[in-house]
C-alpha cells in the first residue's frame, strides 16, 4: 500500500471524529449577554437578550426549562507556576427551574424547596433569568488576591432521563465566564 | 540453533494483555459511569467522552493500520506463514464483530421496542386523561371559590362580623365545600378563623382580592380566594379555604412529570435511537477494536512456532543439519518440536554414516582396482626379467636375441603404469575451474581440430550449435572433456558414422543453461554397463584406465552442470551436458 493511499485513509478516519465534538462543545450565547456585579456583599448575574419566546412556548407546550447559575472562586498563582493557572478555591451552582403549572395557570419557579408563582410571563422571565441576592461565598483565611468567574447556563428544555443521552445536542445556551475581581472584604474591587 | 520468542518479549506480550485488560476495565467503568449520570439527569463528563471516544479508538486505529500495512508488507515479501496469519486475524476480527453487532442491534432494538410498549399512545392517552380529570378537579374547586367570593349569597352572609361563628355556619352551610374561613381586621390582625390548622395564614398575605396562590404544606394543597368586605364603615379581608385530598399535589405533580416524559419521548424518539446506537457504539468499537489488535497478536503467538518449524524444514531440506528449535516445556507444540529435533539429529547421524560408508567403499573400490592396475603390468616385467635372467644363466650365446624384446616389454609395461599412475594423480587432484566466458561452437572445433583426420570416415557435424552460444567454464577443462567424449564416440563407430553436436539454451527456475548433445551412431552401451559408466576405472575397452568418464562427470560437477547419457546397442549413444550460462551459479 502506498504511503498516500495509507495517509488518505488515516485522514479519512480523523475528519469522521469532529462529529463527535458535537457532544463536546456547547453553543454559546449569541446575542445574550450576562451582567455581573457585587452588591452589598450579594451576586448579581442577569442574563439580557435573551430569545424568550422560545423559552415560553417550550414552557407552554409542558416542558420545563433550567438556569444554572455558576460562581466559582479563584486566587492568583503568583511566581513560576501561574502558567498553569491560577487556584480554583470553590465553585457553587444555583439551579432555577421554570414550568407552566395547569393546576394554577401561573408560571412557576422552583428553586429547591421553594416556589414562586407569576401570572405575568415577563415577570416570571425576569426572575428566572436574573440571580440576585445571592450571597457572596466566604473567602479563605489565605492572604491574596481573589476573583469570581461567574456563568449562566440556560436550558430551554430540561430533559427527563434517559433523554438525558441528548442533552449534548440539544439547544442550550452558555454564557461565557464573566470576572468579578473581589476583595478580602467582599467589595467588588472595581 | 533457533529458538522461540525470547522471555522478555513474552514478558512485553503479557503486559500489553495485561494493559488491554485494564483498558477494558475502564471502558466498562465509564460505561457504568455515563449510565448513571444519565439516568440521575447530569450532564455526560468530557472527562470521560474524550478519552473513551476519541483517544482510545484512534490509538486503536492507527495501531491497528500500522499492523495492517507490516502485513501487507510481509505478504508482498512472501513472509512464511503470511497467508495463515492473515485467515487467523480475518477470522478472530469477523468472530468480533459478529458477536457485536448482533448483540448491539438485539439490544438496541429491544430498549425500542419497550420504549414503545412502555410509553405507547394509550399510555399517553391515560396520562392525559388522568391529567385533564385532576385539573378538571382543581380547576371546580377554583371555580367554585371564584364564584362563590363575589357570590351575592356570599357577601349577604359576611354581613355581622361580631358574630363571626354564626358567618361561618352560613357560609359552610351555603357552600359545603369551603374547609376553613378567616377573617382579618383592617389592622391585619386577625379576628377569626375556622377550618383545619393547615389552613391558617399569618400574617393576612397581601394580595389582591381572588384568588391567591395555592400553597403545598406538606402533602396538603390549599387553595384560598380573598374577599375584602366593608362593614359599619369597617374593612374586614376574609379567606375562604378549600382542601384538595391528600396527595392531590404530589400526584398531580407525577402525573405532569410523566406527562412531560412522555411527551419528550414522542417528540425526541428518532433522535434518542440514534443517541442510542451512538452511545453503544462509543464503547463497543474501541472494545472491537482492541479485539482486533489482540487477534494480531494472538496470530503471531500461534505463526511464531509454526513459522519456526518451517523454517528449519527448509534449512534441513537444504543440507544444514544444525538446525534445533527449542520448544517451550509445557506447549502443545512441544511434543512435535522434540519429534523434529529427534528426526533431524538422526538424519544428521545416518547422513555422516553414510557419506562416511560411501567414502570408504569408494577408496575401497579405487584401491581394490588400483591395486589390479598395477598387479597387470607387474607379471609381464617380472616374466620378462626373468626370461633374462634364465637366458643369462642357461643359454649365453642366445641371450643377445631375447634381451632387448625383454626390455622393450618391460619399459612398455613400466611405460602404462606411468600413464595409469598420472592419469589417477589426475582425477584425485583435479583443480578447480577458472571459469569464463567461452564461445561453445569455437571451443569444439579446436577439440575436432586436434583430431585432425584420423577418422576420415566419420562425419561431424556441429551447424547445430549457435555461433552466439556463449558458456561459463574453464577453457582446459572443457576441452578435455569434449576430447574425451569426441574419443570414445569415435571407439564406438566401427567404419563409417556420424558424430553430431547440438547446442540449446534451457531454463531450470531462475537459472539459464546451454545444453550441448554429442550423438553417435556406434555401437552404444549394454544396459547391464548403464549404471557403471562414470564408476572409476571401470571400461569395456582392453586398452584405457577406465578413469576418462570420471573424469568427465567430475569436471562438469565442478561447474555446477550435469552429465547423462541415452543410448540403444547398434543404434548409437547420445550424451548430454547442461553447462550455465551465466557467472552467478
Amino acid at each position: 500500500m502506498q504511503l498516500s493511499v495509507f495517509s488518505k485513509i488515516v485522514l479519512k478516519k480523523i475528519s469522521i471524529f469532529p462529529l463527535f465534538l458535537l457532544f463536546l462543545i456547547p453553543p454559546c450565547l449569541s446575542g445574550q449577554t450576562v451582567q455581573a456585579e457585587i452588591r452589598d456583599n450579594e451576586i448579581i448575574l442577569k442574563v439580557t437578550g435573551y430569545p424568550s419566546n422560545d423559552l415560553l412556548s417550550s414552557l407552554k407546550e409542558g416542558f420545563r426549562a433550567r438556569a444554572k447559575y455558576t460562581i466559582r472562586i479563584y486566587r492568583y498563582r503568583t511566581g513560576l507556576f501561574r502558567i498553569i493557572g491560577d487556584i480554583l478555591i470553590s465553585e457553587e451552582q444555583i439551579f432555577y427551574e421554570g414550568m407552566w403549572d395547569d393546576f394554577t395557570h401561573t408560571y412557576l419557579l422552583l428553586q429547591g424547596e421553594d416556589r414562586q408563582f407569576y401570572q405575568d410571563p415577563w415577570e416570571f422571565l425576569s426572575e428566572f433569568l436574573t440571580l440576585e441576592g445571592h450571597p457572596l461565598p466566604l473567602l479563605p483565611e489565605k492572604e491574596g488576591e481573589y476573583y469570581l468567574l461567574c456563568r449562566v447556563e440556560v436550558e430551554n428544555l430540561l430533559l427527563r432521563p434517559p433523554l438525558t443521552l441528548l442533552q449534548g445536542i440539544m439547544s442550550n445556551y452558555v454564557s461565557q465566564w464573566v470576572k468579578l475581581p473581589v476583595t478580602k472584604n467582599g467589595r467588588n474591587s472595581q | 540453533m533457533r529458538g522461540w520468542k525470547t522471555d522478555t518479549t513474552r514478558t512485553v506480550l503479557i503486559s500489553i494483555l495485561l494493559i488491554y485488560g485494564i483498558i477494558i476495565i475502564l471502558i466498562l467503568f465509564f460505561a457504568n459511569q455515563m449510565l448513571l449520570d444519565i439516568s440521575a439527569g447530569r450532564r455526560i463528563s468530557n472527562f470521560i467522552i474524550i478519552p473513551v471516544a476519541i483517544i482510545l479508538p484512534l490509538t486503536m486505529v492507527i495501531t491497528i493500520a500500522i499492523n495492517i500495512r507490516r502485513l501487507i508488507k510481509e505478504h508482498q515479501t512472501s513472509q512464511p506463514g503470511v497467508r495463515f496469519k492473515t485467515r487467523l486475524i480475518l477470522f478472530f476480527s469477523v468472530i468480533a464483530l459478529l458477536s457485536a453487532l448482533p448483540q448491539g442491534v438485539l439490544s438496541i432494538n429491544f430498549i425500542n421496542s419497550s420504549m414503545n410498549t412502555w410509553f405507547s399512545s394509550n399510555i399517553g392517552e391515560a396520562i392525559d386523561g388522568g391529567l385533564s380529570i385532576a385539573l378538571k378537579y382543581s380547576d371546580d374547586k377554583l371555580d367554585n371559590l371564584r364564584d362563590f367570593t363575589g357570590n351575592p349569597v356570599a357577601i349577604g352572609i359576611l354581613k355581622n362580623f361580631s358574630y363571626p361563628e354564626q358567618i361561618w355556619l352560613g357560609i359552610s352551610g351555603a357552600n359545603p365545600e369551603i374547609d376553613g374561613i378567616q377573617i382579618f381586621k383592617d389592622d391585619g390582625t386577625e379576628l377569626y378563623f375556622k377550618g383545619p390548622p393547615e389552613a391558617r395564614l399569618e400574617p393576612l398575605p397581601e394580595y389582591s382580592p381572588g384568588i391567591l396562590p395555592r400553597q403545598d404544606i406538606g402533602r396538603t394543597s390549599i387553595l384560598r380566594s380573598l374577599a375584602r368586605v366593608t362593614e359599619k364603615g369597617e374593612a374586614y379581608s376574609v379567606i375562604f379555604s378549600i382542601l384538595l385530598p391528600e396527595s392531590f399535589s404530589e400526584n398531580a405533580g407525577l402525573l405532569t412529570e410523566s406527562r412531560e416524559t412522555f411527551l419528550q419521548l414522542s417528540r425526541y424518539k428518532t433522535q434518542f435511537k440514534v443517541a442510542l446506537v451512538i452511545f453503544y457504539s462509543i464503547f463497543a468499537i474501541p472494545i472491537i477494536l482492541l479485539l482486533i489488535q489482540v487477534s494480531f497478536l494472538m496470530s503471531e503467538e500461534i505463526i511464531s512456532p509454526i513459522v519456526h518449524l518451517e523454517e528449519a524444514t527448509k534449512k534441513v531440506a537444504e543440507g544444514d543439519f544444525s538446525v534445533r528449535i527449542l520448544g517451550k516445556p509445557r506447549d502443545e507444540l512441544a511434543v512435535l518440536v522434540n519429534s523434529f529435533n529427534r528426526m533431524v539429529f538422526e538424519l544428521e547421524k545416518t547422513r555422516v554414516k553414510t557419506i562416511q560408508t560411501e567414502k570408504v567403499s569408494a577408496w575401497q573400490e579405487i584401491a581394490q582396482r588400483m591395486a589390479h592396475e598395477i598387479r597387470n603390468p607387474l607379471t609381464p616385467i617380472k616374466l620378462s626379467a626373468q626370461r633374462i635372467l634364465r637366458k643369462y644363466k642357461n643359454d649365453p650365446s642366445a641371450f643377445d636375441r631375447i634381451l632387448e624384446p625383454a626390455v622393450n616389454s618391460i619399459i612398455q609395461e613400466v611405460n602404462s603404469l606411468d600413464t595409469m599412475l598420472s592419469e589417477f594423480r589426475d582425477f584425485a587432484r583435479h583443480p578447480d575451474p577458472a571459469a569464463t566466458e567461452l564461445p561453445l561452437r569455437e571451443m569444439i572445433r579446436e577439440v575436432l581440430d586436434s583430431y585432425g583426420r584420423s577418422r576420415p570416415d566419420v562425419e561431424i557435424q556441429i551447424n547445430d550449435i549457435p555461433e552466439e552460444m556463449i558458456v561459463f567454464a574453464d577453457r582446459n577443462q572443457m576441452k578435455q572433456v569434449f576430447s574425451n567424449l569426441l574419443k570414445n564416440a569415435y571407439e564406438s563407430i566401427r567404419g563409417a558414422g556420424q558424430i553430431v553436436f547440438r547446442a540449446d539454451l534451457v531454463r531450470k527456475g531462475n537459472l539459464k543453461y546451454c545444453r550441448t548433445q554429442i550423438q553417435d551412431n556406434g555401437s552404444g552401451i549394454d544396459e547391464e554397463y548403464h549404471n557403471k559408466v562414470f564408476h572409476p576405472y571401470f571400461t569395456t575397452k582392453t586398452e584405457g584406465t577406465g578413469l576418462g568418464l570420471p573424469i568427465v562427470e567430475r569436471i562438469i560437477s565442478d561447474h555446477n552442470g550435469q552429465i547423462w547419457f541415452e543410448t540403444r546397442k547398434n543404434v548409437g549413444t547420445t550424451f548430454f551436458i547442461d553447462l550455465p550460462v551465466e557467472r552467478n551459479i
